[in-house]
């Protein structure tokens, strides 16, 4: 026992353990706000490809459909961005936008989003959207993107992002002195997060007051808060970000009014986000 | 055809009924119609068993059912057996051994541990494992969950 009343080494009930078990914790699709429409985004079908105008008329006379964005409809919204890390010096990646404009360089990235009444009607209307593809060599393995025939983005010179080199010891000597060496060749499967709540975002502008409020499931709001600020030109003091448990919001400023999107778990090994 | 139909069924000891659009799931009914968002969306086509509602003493995946065949049916979520305290005792059990993390499956984990406890048959912890083989954790947290069914199961068996 000692002067915290036996806390350490017990193993006490989680305080908020009841709502997880009686169906009462809250998820961010489970937020429905007023006048909340629903996006769903028409993503590459290609590796790599480039594509001409984006045919939206007859998504856009569907039942329940809001608007149809492309991505150059939001470059006038939104700046683009680089996944950089600080910390690993080196480091270089193209600018990379919310949609892709004229080119897409991975399958499932966005190239246009329909905002709806409802999620089943923004999916129907992404059916409709037809788009002239171009496509062009694709990078499909480690061994293509080393030998670099293809770029994916011409404007770094090759496809490599990063390089760190980790030395110890003297390999010659340990080599010469072993009684058996043995070379083989070893693959890794890629590795992707997929817990069972669908990544989800509820983006809401609100005109009047100036202020956008992001509900997301996500476990560093305060970097989200930093990141959306300066990409969509806004204050930190104009934003809230709610992680209730754990691309609308810029949709959302451009129509002023809230925004939601749930991925669909079909989808989720290619969309990446 | 109609886009909707009118379903009347028992949901959580009340009788209900409203009109639905026939294409919506059971899960997506209950969540957007019914508000009751206790039941889980995830993998959306049968496999993790986040959605797993009571129909008729059964669990089963509300991502396979259609809405319409609710109709008729005796339906509980994890709300009404909340509310019901039917399944208290286990739920008091995954609570002391913290048999959730995210949460997000335990509302599937515990309907379908209820209707291994419902059998009133006796479940080693490999039985217990086989009939759970279908909700999925992705927090990885089975060990507790198995620990607080046999628990649970051995509690309900000493009364009985």
């Amino acid at each position: 026992m000692n002067a915290v009343g036996g806390l350490i080494g017990a193993s006490p009930p989680r305080p908020n353990g009841r709502r997880l078990l009686e169906g009462r914790a809250r998820y961010v699709d489970d937020l429905a706000l007023p006048r909340l429409a629903h996006v769903a985004f028409l993503r590459s079908p290609h590796a790599h490809a480039t594509f001409a105008a984006i045919d939206t008329a007859a998504a856009r006379a569907m039942p329940g459909v809001l608007d149809v964005v492309t991505g150059a409809d939001l470059e006038a919204v939104v700046k683009p961005f680089a996944g950089l890390l600080d910390h690993f010096k080196g480091m270089k990646a193209a600018d990379q936008r919310c949609m892709a404009v004229d080119r897409a360089c991975w399958q499932g990235e966005a190239v246009a989003a329909v905002v709806a009444e409802t999620r089943r009607e923004a999916e129907d209307a992404v059916a409709l959207l037809e788009v002239d593809w171009h496509p062009l060599p694709a990078v499909a393995s480690l061994e293509e993107a080393r030998d670099g025939t293809a770029l994916v983005h011409d404007a770094l010179g090759d496809n490599q992002c990063f390089a760190r080199e980790v030395e110890g010891g003297d390999w010659d000597r340990a080599i010469a002195a072993s009684d058996h060496v043995i070379e083989r060749r070893f693959r890794f499967p890629r590795h992707t997060g997929v817990c069972p709540e669908g990544r989800s975002i509820i983006g809401d502008w609100n005109p009047a007051d100036a202020r956008l409020t992001v509900h997301i499931s996500h476990q560093a709001p305060h970097m989200i808060q930093d990141c959306y600020a300066r990409l969509l030109g806004l204050e930190e003091g104009q934003f809230a970000c709610s992680a209730p448990i754990a691309a609308a919001p810029t949709a959302s400023r451009r129509m002023s009014m809230a925004m939601s999107w749930r991925s669909a778990r079909f989808r989720c090994g290619s969309a990446g986000r | 055809m109609s886009d909707e139909m009118m379903v009347a069924f028992t949901l959580n000891g009340a009788a209900m009924r409203r009109r639905v659009p026939v294409r919506l799931h059971a899960v997506d009914a209950l969540r957007e119609v019914f508000g009751l968002t206790g039941s889980h969306v995830a993998c959306e086509h049968g496999s993790c068993g986040a959605c797993t509602i009571r129909v008729d003493g059964a669990a089963v995946r509300g991502c396979l059912l259609l809405a319409p065949q609710l109709d008729g049916a005796d339906v509980w979520t994890i709300e009404g057996l909340t509310a019901s305290g039917a399944i208290a005792d286990l739920q008091a059990a995954f609570h002391k051994r913290n048999a959730m993390q995210c949460g997000y499956c335990t509302a599937g984990m515990l309907i379908t541990s209820a209707e291994l406890l419902q059998a009133g048959q006796p479940a080693t912890r490999a039985e217990i494992r086989e009939h759970l083989s279908g909700n999925y954790c992705r927090c990885t947290g089975y060990q507790a969950i198995v620990d607080a069914v046999e628990e649970t199961l051995a509690a309900r068996r000493a009364v009985a």
